[in-house]
């Protein structure tokens, strides 16, 4: 019989064996963005591992199987929580991990244990779900001010077609010109598209996934995914990282079965065009550029080559690399949904990453997350150093033109 | 020689250690009943013949290890290499007739004896005075603490105290044999056997998850870049 008091009911067999496996060495640390900006070892990978080791035992141990369960320390707990939500939920720590720790994965379970608890999520990340139901989208914006008034009416948007496009709520509130770019290079590739209207074009359930809120995705998983089969969707395009990941690795799980449909980044799709001559560049780009590697697409999903392939065939563009790149990219801050609630943390690890780029005499950052895209920008509000960032589709729309074949 | 009594003192602390050792993990095995199915989104796969021989190398080289810290993966690996070496040497004291490959080797594993405590003093100094970590597991050294004494208690018996090591081995038969006889009551010998017994109480449940962790993750790896591209 299952134990309501467990601390385990949220974490699937394999992930109880690695909060085992951690051997608390440490290395971690090095690769964690909050400990870069915090140097607070308290809230450190290791230390969330052990102390929900200590809520196990204190359940479920030999102990509390022989004497009943122990009170939890008050303080550890709240400790925890404040530890598991203050992380980016980047993954860098799991991709460092010496026992390979799927941590990407591990801390939205280990906050969804604290949500059953009653103890997460925090500040606004707690109006989450409320806030979706009402609006479809975390930011309580309407419906109608989702692509309007900027999307571009140059761009025809077919009614059924085998590519369907998703914008996503962070790109369509809070980085326009990233779905302006999407939309104006999936035209310029001469590709049918469509895409969902805004009163149907709901969040993807990502927000509520990493914060450990569990309730609606299945709910929304299904509404995005019955209503893009109706439209007749092959392949559904995205350009959010974090939206690609919950869409390829979660919603089979909530829709039960496989999906009618692929799911591709914007930058599969690009590469792909430019590679067959579907989409050309006209004119050329004399510029160092530096591109940063979203942790839900390089991390999530193994988005790497594809970005890169594309800067590097703008005629004139010289790429440039940060110390930590692909896999083992830095977070820019926005990760996990702590950017809400430790809103200093996110911005001082969005200045690692600008004064890197800026270090390294780029002249451009260029971005593939709306996320991403949102912070570096609120991070160089204010900052010593700047330099120009720019989305990758925003930046190949503006260049691109349409193939001859 | 001691007594007899001190004899089933010895033999149930050994007895209590194992029980721990193994309530553990059927603890661990019993807590599997309360989690859910799993949900690692994506990362399900088959397991390959190629994928097995891989994640055996990051197991046996802890090469995750190496990729991020080779100077520590120095020090580890060689802790973990001749103390594997030290627990078999030791074999010959549980096991009659001794079987071939245990004695052959006794050489090579007090020649471990003598690394052992070298390699614990390295990750030690490696982690506290050259990298200066800021993040320190308590529990962690206190198991280096513990493996350090055992290893040079270890040492006195082997090279100063000079035990006869026929009662020794009578005495560890004895125990396994649920029949504890007399054993020394040289206080090095006995606190060298009390701390082994609390090492194996408290051995870290890592000894036997890690390799699952580490296979997992190698199959997540092979895994990730089908995940969005086609085979």
């Amino acid at each position: 019989m299952k134990s309501k008091n467990s601390f385990t009911q949220c974490l699937s067999p394999h992930q109880l064996i690695e909060l085992d496996a951690c051997t608390q060495c440490g290395e971690c640390l090095r690769y964690c963005p909050v400990q870069e900006v915090t140097g607070n070892p308290s809230i450190s990978p290791p230390e969330k591992i052990r102390m929900f080791r200590e809520f196990i035992k204190a359940t479920s141990g030999l102990r509390a199987s022989l004497f009943g369960p122990r009170d939890i320390d008050r303080k550890l707990l709240e400790d925890f929580v404040k530890a598991v939500y203050e992380c980016t939920a980047c993954g860098a720590c799991g991709q460092h991990c010496t026992v390979g720790i799927f941590t990407q994965r591990l801390w939205p379970m280990l906050r969804r244990e604290m949500v059953r608890r009653g103890l997460g999520p925090l500040g606004p990340q707690a109006n989450l779900s409320k806030i979706i139901a009402k609006t479809g989208n975390p930011y309580d914006k309407p419906a109608d001010e989702r692509f309007s008034p900027w999307f571009p009416e140059s761009v025809r948007v077919s009614e059924k077609a085998d590519i369907g496009y998703y914008a996503g709520c962070t790109s369509a509130y809070e980085a326009q010109p990233m779905v302006k770019g999407d939309v104006v290079v999936l035209g310029a590739a001469k590709e049918p598209f469509t895409m969902l209207p805004p009163e149907e074009e709901v969040c993807c359930g990502f927000p509520l996934f990493i914060t450990g809120q569990h309730d609606m995705l299945e709910d929304l998983t299904k509404r995005l995914v019955n209503a893009y089969e109706a439209r007749g969707v092959k392949v559904l395009i995205c350009s959010c990282p974090c939206c690609v990941n919950i869409m390829a690795r979660d919603w089979p799980i909530f829709y039960g079965q496989e999906l009618p449909f692929k799911i591709r980044h914007i930058s599969q799709f690009a590469a792909d065009a430019l590679q067959k001559g579907r989409l050309t560049i006209k004119g050329e780009l004399n510029e160092r550029l530096i591109y940063h590697d979203p942790c839900y697409l390089s991390r999530g999903v193994g988005i790497i080559e594809e970005p890169r392939m594309i800067l590097r065939s703008i005629p004139g563009v010289h790429l440039l690399e940060f110390e930590r790149h692909g896999l083992d990219s830095r977070c820019c801050g926005a990760g996990g949904a702590a950017r809400k609630v430790f809103h200093e943390n996110a911005i001082a690890i969005g200045r690692l990453t600008i004064d890197e780029a800026v270090e390294k005499k780029a002249d451009r950052l260029v971005i593939n997350c709306p996320a991403c895209y949102a912070k570096m920008h609120e991070a160089m509000q204010g900052h010593d150093k700047q330099i120009r960032i720019t989305d990758i589709m925003e930046l190949l729309g503006s260049l691109a033109g349409g193939g001859t074949s | 020689m001691g007594t007899r009594e001190l004899g089933i003192a010895l033999a149930a602390c050994m007895y209590i250690a194992y029980i721990a050792f193994v309530g553990k993990i059927v603890m661990r095995l019993l807590t599997l009943r309360n989690t859910s199915p799993p949900f690692d989104g994506g990362t399900v796969s088959e397991i390959t013949p190629m994928t097995v021989l891989k994640a055996m190398g990051d197991i046996f080289f802890f090469s995750r290890l190496f990729r991020v810290n080779p100077r520590l993966w120095f020090g580890e690996f060689f802790f973990h290499f001749t103390f594997s070496l030290v627990l078999l040497r030791h074999l010959k004291y549980v096991m009659d007739p001794v079987p071939v490959w245990v004695s052959a080797l006794q050489t090579p594993g007090l020649c471990a004896g003598y690394l052992l405590p070298l390699s614990l003093l390295f990750i030690v100094i490696t982690k506290l005075g050259i990298e200066r970590k800021e993040y320190v597991s308590s529990y962690n050294f206190s198991l280096l603490g513990l493996l350090f004494l055992i290893s040079a208690t270890g040492l006195l018996i082997k090279t100063v105290i000079r035990l006869d090591l026929v009662s020794i081995k009578h005495f560890m038969l004895s125990v396994f044999r649920f029949a504890p006889g007399v054993p020394s009551d040289n206080g090095v010998f006995v606190l060298h056997y009390l701390m082994a017994m609390i090492l194996l109480a408290c051995l870290p449940t890592h000894i036997y998850a890690a390799p699952f962790s580490v296979t997992e993750a190698r199959k997540r790896e092979e895994r990730l870049s089908l995940l969005m591209h086609e085979k």
